[in-house]
């Protein structure tokens, strides 16, 4: 299995000897497989955003090592231009950064930076566009910022996944979208892993998207790696989880609740089906259901 | 450009709540004073009077308290384009006072390095340096909302001309507070169209046709967030029944104290014997001093 | 419903604020950022300044034109302090011309929206007299600057005509805008220059010229991205490149 990305001991300080100096990275460990997801959490002002913006090369590494696909990023030699191919970053309310009139002209921005050919850049932004859900004959002419807010969040994403690029990174992608919207990205996102065998980082408070999508989850608190595991072992770790300032997915609180009151259920548990079955299990809810009914 | 971060770090606008006799100066004072000292660095002509300015204001400075590295951090963005520009006027200053006023010290070609050019330059950044501290310690002394008021007191006169001082106070305010936030919205654009390719450093070969539409992925997001913010103020502002400046009581009352008319004062005649004191001449006795001075020294280092 | 009067103040007031910013914020990181343009003229830098004053007076009217004209000033006569470029630092120079732009690139939107045809073309006649005389008396300061001058002259005219024969009026106005805005910018600017000594006329013509036109371009491209976004002005019939 290779390491499609590798931080070793990762310190970074902001504006270094100025009034306004700032320790944002202290250490950070993290290793990323080729083909998985992998959530990074952390109360804000942990660094995380500091963190994905060095895989990018939008920092540069400061004290100790980052390996993107193989290769140093503290390499004086690195081309930028070929690690931005490689790995796409989407902001938070990556909406924002929207400049063109038309959708198609927007999305066409990223593969004409490359300067890609006519046809190749029609292909990546039809491609990009179906993989969002909009129909490219359908939006491609529509005027940008005639579109809802959850449309012209698509459009951001397109732009980046136009690219093409290996490794994604999503910062807070469901920030400000409703429910339902929310509910459609995340399927897309893990429709991208296992479709696209896209390898995917996410940075996240919403404690839901992350336990349903996440292979591994590292917590960042204080520019420190200080967690590492699965969804499961992470979120069973409630209380420890609570002292950095997050919170688990409101089941799983349900469920160390419960545990707290004396019950003796599993509490590493993430979603609703399964709370219900363990809950049933354990209180054989519906065989006194049945025994109330008769 | 690969410090991201140095933009959204402006000193200007910031308050720093110290205590201190500065920060107890009345704001409608305060603003007079600046100009008056703005007049004063703007116009002085020697290095005498631009090295007395900048001895006085660095007192100032440490009579309000501040740290000296925060009144200088405005600066840093503009570092690499002052050095450019003094490099430009180094090589071509052309002198208006006459060919005989100045000393040429290395000649090539149409460049003309000549004591009025170096002169020129110190003089410069003297004034820069000047600029940026009675800029920082105007704003970091006083409160944004402070200033807004002060400005508008002072304006009020003109209110009888029907002159909407009120107006245009705020609009100050708005534009002082919103620079921050906006050059972080800048750094946070070019962070992301960066990350899709874009290239906005210097190519220079473009067309600067070519060069405008590649600052349109930077420009028309700050443009239109600028705007977004403008709708969402407005709202806010209405919804808390603001109606303009006619019949608008202050909680924040302004009073004048001795010592305010003291340090006036004191700033008023201190500037006046800058900008009317003839220290040019003081140049003068200096430089033939510290020449004559040289002179002694390497005739006996010579021997 | 709020009168409509009174809440057209506040939203003034704070778009000017905020495009204010832009001003400051622009000029302030300079030639290091995206305030300026270079281009290969003798001034080496196009400055897109002036550029949040057409748009606010374009969104807003020509009182916030005004103002932001004024914040311009005040910051171009404060940056020439502090580098000591003598020729702005005179407040006549830095000032009172800037107040123009915004009143003027307001006009020529407001009005050109509205006019029919004919009047615009009745528009272009009266410029190009106005132009001709301009032309005669460059004639007396320097023959060749005045042909080329009146070359340039006739090709905006030329292309003010084309502009005001098409249908759809939002665009061009928005280019025409953005165009008599940068021209009011470089003229009144040259012009007291020039009255005040700082620049000998034939200078001024060709930094008017060298340096203008490029300004032009520059302003007339960002104000149609921009306010072509805000309002949602179609700019190609045709849609996307892609």
């Amino acid at each position: 299995m290779t390491h499609v990305l590798e931080v070793e001991d990762l310190h970074h300080t902001y504006l270094p000897g100025s009034p306004f100096e700032a320790v944002s990275l202290r250490g950070v460990n993290m290793r990323v497989e080729e083909g998985e997801i992998v959530a990074i959490i952390g109360p804000t002002g942990s660094g995380k955003s500091t963190l994905i913006q060095h895989f990018n090369g939008l920092i540069r590494p400061q004290k100790g090592k980052v390996l993107v696909l193989g290769q140093d990023l503290s390499d004086h030699s690195l081309d930028v231009k070929w690690l931005r191919r490689q790995v796409g970053l989407i902001f938070q309310t990556p909406e924002q950064q929207l400049f063109e009139q038309y959708v198609g002209d927007d999305i066409a921005f990223g593969p004409r930076n490359f300067g890609l050919g006519r046809p190749e850049v029609r292909q990546r932004v039809k491609k990009a566009m179906e993989t969002v859900g909009l129909g490219f004959e359908e939006f491609k002419d529509r005027m940008t910022f005639s579109l809802s807010g959850g449309e012209m969040r698509k459009v951001a994403i397109a732009g980046v996944l136009a690219l093409e690029p290996t490794i994604l990174i999503f910062d807070e992608p469901t920030c400000g979208l409703d429910p339902a919207t929310a509910s459609e990205f995340l399927s897309k996102i893990r429709e991208l892993r296992d479709q696209e065998e896209r390898t995917v980082i996410l940075v996240s408070h919403d404690m839901e998207s992350v336990a349903k999508l996440a292979d591994r989850i590292y917590v960042i608190v204080q520019g420190r790696t200080v967690l590492e595991g699965t969804p499961r072992q992470i979120f069973s770790q409630s209380g420890l989880l609570r002292s950095y300032g997050l919170d688990a997915p409101q089941v799983t609180q349900v469920m160390h609740g419960l545990r707290h009151r004396g019950r003796e259920v599993r509490v590493d548990l993430l979603s609703v089906s399964e709370a219900e079955k363990e809950i049933g299990r354990r209180f054989d809810l519906r065989q006194r259901q049945a025994e109330t009914v008769a | 450009m690969t410090e991201y971060s140095a933009f959204s770090h402006l000193t200007i606008g910031q308050y720093l709540p110290y205590s201190s006799v500065v920060h107890r100066l009345d704001p409608r004072a305060k603003l007079v004073m600046f100009t008056l000292l703005v007049a004063a660095v703007t116009f002085a002509n020697s290095y005498t009077a631009s090295v007395v300015l900048l001895a006085v204001l660095l007192g100032v400075v440490h009579l309000s308290r501040t740290p000296l590295r925060y009144a200088l951090q405005g600066l840093r963005p503009a570092l690499p384009w002052i050095a450019v520009f003094a490099l430009l006027q180094l090589l071509f200053y052309r002198n208006p006072y006459g060919p005989d006023a100045c000393s040429t010290i290395w000649s090539w070609g149409f460049i003309d390095i000549t004591s009025c050019s170096i002169r020129q330059i110190g003089l410069m950044i003297l004034r820069l340096l000047e600029f940026m501290i009675l800029i920082s310690l105007l704003t970091l002394t006083t409160r944004t909302t402070e200033l807004t008021h002060g400005l508008e007191r002072l304006l009020s006169p003109l209110k009888r001309l029907r002159f909407p001082a009120h107006e245009l106070a705020l609009v100050f305010a708005i534009s002082l507070r919103f620079a921050p936030t906006l050059a972080g919205e800048l750094e946070r654009i070019m962070k992301a169209q960066a990350s899709r390719g874009a290239d906005f450093g210097e190519q220079g070969r473009l067309g600067f046709i070519k060069r405008t539409r590649n600052l349109l992925p930077l420009l028309v997001p700050l443009f239109l967030s600028a705007l977004r913010r403008a709708e969402d103020l407005t709202l806010a502002m209405e919804a808390r029944g603001y109606t303009g400046g006619r019949g608008r009581t202050s909680f924040i009352q302004l009073k004048v104290l001795p010592s305010d008319y003291l340090a006036l004062a004191l700033v008023f005649i201190f500037c006046a014997i800058i900008l009317l004191g003839g220290l040019e001449s003081i140049d003068q006795q200096v430089f033939t001093a510290v020449s004559d001075c040289a002179s002694n020294v390497f005739g006996f280092v010579r021997r | 419903m709020q009168s409509g009067g009174r809440r057209s103040t506040v939203r003034k007031i704070v778009v000017a604020g905020v495009l204010g910013a832009i001003i400051t914020l622009l000029g302030y990181l300079g030639p290091a950022g995206p305030g300026f343009i270079p281009v290969p003229t003798p001034a080496q830098h196009a400055t897109t300044l002036h550029v949040p004053v057409i748009i606010g007076a374009i969104l807003e009217g020509p009182i916030v034109g005004l103002v932001l004209g004024l914040i311009f000033g005040i910051f171009s006569w404060l940056q020439a302090g502090i580098l000591g470029v003598v020729m702005f630092q005179d407040p006549l120079v830095a000032i009172l011309p800037r107040l123009f732009i915004g009143i003027t690139a307001w006009a020529a939107y407001a009005a050109f929206r509205r006019t029919g045809k004919y009047a615009a073309l009745i528009l272009a006649g009266s410029l190009l007299v106005i132009c001709g005389t301009f032309v005669y008396w460059a004639l007396s300061v320097n023959a060749l600057l005045a042909v080329v001058l009146g070359i340039v002259l006739l090709a905006l005219i030329a292309g003010f005509v084309f502009l005001a024969l098409r249908e759809n009026r939002e665009l061009q106005a928005l280019i025409l805008s953005g165009a008599v805005g940068t021209l009011t910018n470089t003229i009144l600017v040259l012009t007291m220059l020039v009255v005040r000594g700082y620049l000998p006329p034939e200078a001024a013509l060709v930094a008017g010229l060298t340096n203008g036109i490029p300004e032009i371009i520059v302003a007339c491209i960002i104000v149609v991205a921009v306010v072509g976004a805000w309002k949602g002005i179609e700019t190609r019939r045709a849609g996307s490149t892609v």
